[in-house]
């Protein structure tokens, strides 16, 4: 079985910077895999190239074998940082979007949860605070059944209560056949739900172990690994 | 899937348009009422007023919007943060280029269509109904012994003319928002820079084509009506340059949509 | 019921933990069907891996057995959950005479304590 992300001294320059300086990274399906690193470590940069919103300067990412394209998005779920739904839809016709165009949405899966989280399909995105727009795109990319989920920080500026039910849904919804990554740096949050780790610093992965490794090993949490191994 | 973006293309782009449209008639209809009733009172022509004024800003503000809502949806749904969604749908960057071409083709020549047929509404009684079929005939009458058999072709190849040439800067837009977006820094500057820019192209390699024919054929310019084959060709050749820069742009801007994406 | 993971031991050591106590307990009695893995690890706010990984070392331990078809079952050797719940009982009451020879009570003393408070309990 191919691993379904990997990367071979994946390089990724700017005019400005280079965000990634040779990566290499094997994820396996059936992981929920934290990516973690400070800010500008080169997290986003390497979820966007996963999803082909950058192409490799040097070096390749390959999805389920396949370079970036239609295939791999065909299976690849998103959740970038920022609210990327148009403003003039409904809930309902985002629902109906996401249903045209990926035969693996369950628009049911989608349905219920709005139904738990009380809201209305039939608001207009417009009319909605950031936080219920947030909630909205995780039901969405969560009500996909694909094989990688790429959610960038999906529980930064989000009060604990939701918080909760976030990591819930990323529990309730995992498949042995699919992969998590979550790229975060509220490490204490979400160590518990984390299979592995994989630090990111300067685009370079300083460390990629399994979550149990570390703290039988080192008997450290990996929010305290994190804090000695990124300490200023 | 290229049917699937055409469906939302124009589903977000309708409920702009179809409103004015409607509002356009409305007023067409009402002024044209408004236009048989001539009076001195003052507040009476209050309305008349208004509805002609409504009226003429109407026609501008659809005409304005029509390049504005191009360029926007361009820009707002590709280029800025609804950019994440539609290229990680698993759909090709050609189909977003195309989805987009078409639909804004079609609400310009739709709003050049309703323009035309609004002032109809507007302006035509049976009077003028005779009188514009008498200018036709009389240009008709005009125009056919000069180019005889040829009226239609020629009919005909100055219209694929002018959609190709309506296609072509439409491309040439987005060819320039496209460059304009891989100036980190200064993206409204970058395109308008481009725009001039690819104008200039444009222009230029006309002008060369146009002084390529001029020699090619000397003393064409001798007699009043040039020659039919000459009307042919500078048609045909104008054409087939704008299918080319057409292309040309097609290529530019799927490169830099696949190649050179950098969503912020 | 809430289940307090700390953070420097692995997770699924920590499960084990708490489901042994579970099933001595009586919370789930011999011979109940146990909650799914999904179930479990959604209600623990854990990696469905790691519950996995605990569930399995409950196995390993004899606490529960999976048949084929039907899942997870808690095992009916009452014999065996009395032998767990008799070390995890050992291991608090070793804890607690540490303790207390570290207050510096002496055998005896410890003994009579108990019985006092047992005492006092049944009052």
């Amino acid at each position: 079985m191919n691993p379904i992300l990997e990367c071979r001294e994946l390089v990724k320059h700017f005019p400005a910077s280079i965000a990634l300086a040779g990566v290499n990274l094997s994820l396996n399906r059936g992981r929920i895999v934290g990516l973690l690193g400070p800010n500008g470590s080169g997290k986003s940069t390497l979820i966007k190239l996963a999803n082909g919103l950058l192409t490799p300067t040097m070096g390749k990412i390959l999805i389920d074998g396949n370079a970036p394209g239609i295939e791999s998005k065909k299976i690849v779920s998103y959740l970038p940082e920022r609210t990327y739904l148009n403003d003039w839809m409904r809930v309902s016709e985002m629902i109906a979007f996401f249903k045209d165009f990926y035969e693996n949405f369950d628009d049911k899966k989608a349905y219920e949860m709005l139904t738990r989280l009380n809201i209305n399909p039939k608001d207009k995105l417009k009319t909605m605070s950031k936080g219920t727009k947030e909630k909205v795109q995780l039901i969405l990319v969560m009500s996909r059944q694909a094989d990688l989920y790429l959610l960038d920080e999906p529980i930064g500026g989000v009060d604990p209560a939701a918080r909760d039910y976030i990591l819930n849904t990323i529990i309730s919804n995992y498949s042995e056949n699919a992969t998590m990554v979550i790229s975060t740096h509220l490490i204490a949050d979400i160590e518990q739900v984390l299979d592995d780790v994989v630090f990111i610093s300067q685009g370079q992965i300083v460390l990629s172990s399994s979550v149990d490794e570390i703290r039988e090993k080192q008997g450290k949490s990996i929010d305290g690994l994190f804090r000695e191994v990124f300490k200023c | 899937m290229l049917s699937k973006l055409l469906k939302y293309e124009y589903k977000a782009t309708a409920r702009i348009f179809v409103p004015l449209y409607i509002a356009l008639l409305v007023f067409s209809i009402i002024n044209r009422f408004f236009l048989s009733y001539e009076t001195n009172n003052v507040f009476l022509s209050i309305p008349l007023v208004i509805g002609k004024l409504s009226y003429a800003m109407l026609i501008i503000a659809i005409v304005v919007l029509s390049l504005v809502i191009m360029i926007q949806r361009y820009y707002k749904n590709l280029l800025s943060e609804e950019g994440y969604l539609m290229f990680t749908l698993p759909v090709r960057s050609r189909d977003h280029i195309i989805s987009k071409l078409v639909v804004s083709f079609t609400w310009n020549i739709a709003t050049i269509v309703l323009v035309i047929g609004s002032l109809m509404i507007l302006l035509v009684t049976p009077e003028n109904l005779v009188m514009i079929k008498e200018a036709l005939t009389q240009a008709w009458n005009e125009i056919q012994p000069v180019f005889g058999s040829n009226v239609f072709l020629i009919g005909l190849e100055l219209a694929a003319l002018m959609i190709v040439g309506f296609i072509c800067s439409i491309l040439m837009i987005y060819t320039a928002i496209s460059i304009g977006q891989l100036v980190t820094k200064h993206k409204l500057l970058g395109s308008f820079g481009a725009y001039i820019g690819l104008n200039f192209i444009t222009q230029t390699v006309s002008s060369i084509m146009v002084a390529i024919a001029g020699f090619a054929s000397p003393g064409i310019f001798d007699s009043a009506t040039p020659p039919i084959w000459f009307i042919h060709a500078i048609l045909l050749g104008s054409a087939v340059m704008s299918v080319v820069f057409c292309v040309g742009y097609f290529i530019v801007t799927n490169y830099i949509l696949t190649r050179k994406l950098n969503l912020e | 019921m809430t289940w307090e993971l700390k953070s420097d031991r692995p997770i699924y050591l920590q499960l084990v933990e708490q489901l042994e106590l579970d099933i001595v307990s009586g919370r789930y009695q011999p011979g109940d069907k146990f909650p799914s893995v999904r179930d479990l690890a959604t209600e623990a706010a854990v990696n469905p891996n790691t519950m996995q990984k605990a569930l399995a070392e409950l196995e390993d331990l004899e606490l529960l057995y999976t048949q084929r078809t039907s899942g997870r079952f808690v095992t009916e050797d009452v014999e065996k959950i009395r032998q767990v719940k008799e070390k995890l009982a050992r291991q608090q009451l070793e804890l607690f005479f540490d303790n207390m020879r570290k207050l510096g009570l002496s055998q005896e003393e410890i003994v009579s304590l108990l019985h006092t408070i047992t005492k006092e309990k049944s009052e």
